[in-house]
């Protein structure tokens, strides 16, 4: 695997393409981020284009002491993804449903209904909480980094973790209590 | 199903989202096309700078003057000494 200082340098010395390294290697992750904080899927990967359009056009700016480069691009894309949250009003746009482990379709069908909501409520967090939870849930990024992210201390990050999970736990029980 | 399961199998659901297979040929497409325009506009930038600035037409004057000088200096340098 190519060291990523290398493809940096690569690019900034003019080899446009090896920028295609850093594209594959974070497309997944950046896209799913911005999907996840937005709620929109439909609209997410274009968001994630600009996201590598901005760090191509900013790359002469990273500095690798100062951060990892991972830490540098989820900063472009969570500051996109709110920036985008904001002009939009937030409103789930689900993906076309997936086979889940259960095996009976009324199991499925539940459980897909489970997920809207809990896609529904992720909305509804503040978002530094949104934005923390899906780093640290969906991205398993770790807490140092996810700091660095979201230009806080490791402590506030955790905090706000904790309440998102539990907010979104506590909507799950409710709601599995009143749908039978 | 208990909250937790179901938690968990939302945040697992969630992980596995995948991006369409042309996604990196249309970054490096947007990147291609950015790369040209930023060639393009410091041309066009070189261009609309020389064209409002007095200062900077004449500096171009003078500079094709030296360069033109300078070429008939060494044609004649060449003709009688070479």
């Amino acid at each position: 695997m190519v060291e990523e200082s290398q493809v940096i340098q690569r690019v900034l010395a003019g080899d446009v393409e090896s920028f295609r390294l850093l594209v594959e290697r974070y497309a997944g992750p950046v896209t799913r981020m911005v999907r996840n904080v937005t709620g929109d899927c439909h609209a997410c990967e274009d968001l994630a284009q600009e996201v590598f359009l901005t760090a191509y056009a900013k790359l002469r700016t990273f500095d690798p002491a100062r951060s990892r480069f991972s830490t540098w691009l989820f900063t472009i894309a969570r500051n996109a993804a709110l920036n985008a949250a904001k002009k939009k009003r937030p409103r789930y746009e689900a993906d076309p449903p997936e086979r889940a482990d259960t095996s009976s379709p009324e199991e499925v069908a539940q459980s897909q209904e489970l997920f809207a909501a809990l896609d529904r409520e992720l909305l509804t967090l503040p978002p530094n909480q949104r934005t923390a939870f899906v780093l640290a849930q969906f991205e398993q990024l770790p807490y140092e980094q996810i700091a660095r992210i979201e230009g806080v201390r490791i402590g506030t990050v955790k905090s706000r973790v904790n309440r998102a999970r539990e907010k979104l736990m506590k909507a799950l029980k409710h709601y599995m209590e009143d749908v039978p | 199903m208990n909250p937790q399961g179901t938690f968990d199998a939302w945040k697992t659901q969630r992980c596995q989202m995948g991006v369409e297979p042309d996604f990196a040929d249309r970054v490096m497409a947007g990147v291609r096309r950015s790369r040209m325009m930023q060639t393009a506009g410091i041309g066009h930038s070189l261009w609309s700078y020389v064209t409002t600035h007095s200062w900077a037409r004449a500096a171009v004057l003078v500079g094709g003057a030296l360069l033109a000088l300078t070429r008939i200096a060494v044609t004649i340098h060449l003709v009688l000494f070479a």
